[in-house]
């Protein structure tokens, strides 16, 4: 079980999964899924923002195995596919901060738990690896950062609904803290599983700095 | 150590092995197709012909399997676990569990049903058997994996 790492797009790619991240805008990197059916071309599975959980990936950037077995990576990518096959028979996925539980049912259904308004693009990643019982984080050692916090307050208020910015306030106040998604792509280059967040920010940080 | 005859075309015997007849008469199929020749084909394994109608998909699982469709494997087991696992009372899906042979299955199969079914154990008076099985499979199967292989996935304490 070793991390695995590239740049996307990778025409080659032929793994049953993998963390794909992009620059989406001068402040913000964005986190999502790339999968594989065998015999198909590769599809993608992200939330790229409030109600909008999509399956096109257009960002160049880069890709990352976590230290998982095989057999695992392959009831991940099993799972994308029900999500990206049921989610639209469910509610549409919204964006939120604080993260416990999982927020999909067996069926790939937006089902958050009590406490939870949705999922950020880094959340949902880490949702459909736990679903299969892949930890990629210890979430106890995310820390509270006020700059950070403000800074995707202030996204969420220029581009609405205003929903989201008041759930985010409302999720800070109440002590969520926000898991970037450069950390958790750190957390996907690291040799074990689950990763601390000093460690997921270091490799993080590293490894997309060139982005 | 079983043996049996096998001839092409006949429903795969239930030993929970596949003799080596088995892809001696697949390549022949193989050969036959690319020929031309009309006739009968192997299956590949099937259950039993007095399974109940509600298990027949079974029979496609253990098919992906043997043929090492691996992805097709999974989707068949998420999707008709996720029909099974709506319904109120569960009676479906723990016939199943009953039923399943985690000798057809492969290590990545026995660990998809594990893991569609876990959240619902609760309900599932077959899942602790089932669950023991699997454990005792891949213990024996990839015994230095085992644990990393289980780790998250088989809660029988809880």
């Amino acid at each position: 079980m070793v991390a695995r790492t590239g740049t996307w797009p990778e025409p080659a790619f032929g793994l049953p999964v993998a963390v794909l991240i992009g620059r989406s805008s001068r402040e913000t990197l964005h986190l999502g899924l790339a999968y594989v059916l065998p015999g198909k071309p590769v599809r993608h599975l992200h939330l790229a923002w409030h109600e909008r959980l999509v399956e096109d990936w257009s960002l160049a950037g880069r890709w990352a195995i976590p230290a998982a077995l095989p057999e695992r990576l392959a009831l991940v990518a099993g799972r994308c596919r029900l999500i990206a096959a049921n989610h639209a028979a469910g509610l549409p996925v919204r964006y939120g901060i604080a993260w416990s539980g999982v927020a999909f049912d067996d069926a790939g259904r937006f089902a958050p738990p009590g406490g939870n308004f949705g999922r950020t693009c880094a959340t949902f990643v880490l949702d459909v690896f736990r679903l299969e019982g892949c930890e990629l984080i210890l979430a106890e050692s995310w820390p509270r950062r006020n700059r950070e916090e403000q800074q995707l307050v202030a996204i969420a208020e220029a581009i609405g609904p205003p929903i989201v910015a008041e759930t985010m306030r409302r999720e800070f106040a109440a002590g969520a803290a926000r898991i970037m998604a450069h950390e958790v792509f750190g957390a996907c280059l690291a040799n074990t599983v689950p990763v601390p967040f000093e460690l997921a920010a270091h490799l993080g940080t590293s490894a997309t700095a060139d982005l | 150590m079983r043996t049996a005859s096998y001839k092409a075309g006949m429903p795969f015997p239930d030993l929970g092995i596949v003799p080596r007849s088995y892809a001696r008469a697949e390549r022949l199929d193989a050969a036959a197709n690319a020929a031309g020749v009309p006739g009968p084909r192997s299956r590949g394994p099937v259950l039993s012909t007095d399974a109940p109608p509600a298990l027949q998909w079974l029979s496609d699982l253990y098919v992906h399997v043997f043929r090492r469709r691996e992805a097709e494997a999974i989707d068949v087991i998420y999707a008709k676990f996720d029909e099974l696992l709506r319904q109120s009372d569960c009676a479906d899906c723990d016939e199943v569990l009953a039923n399943l042979d985690v000798n057809r299955l492969n290590i990545t199969a026995t660990l998809a049903v594990l893991s569609i079914t876990r959240l619902d154990r609760a309900r599932l008076a077959n899942w602790r058997r089932f669950a023991e099985m699997a454990q005792r499979k891949i213990c024996r199967e990839a015994p230095d994996r085992a644990a990393a292989l289980l780790a998250g996935l088989l809660p029988l304490d809880s």
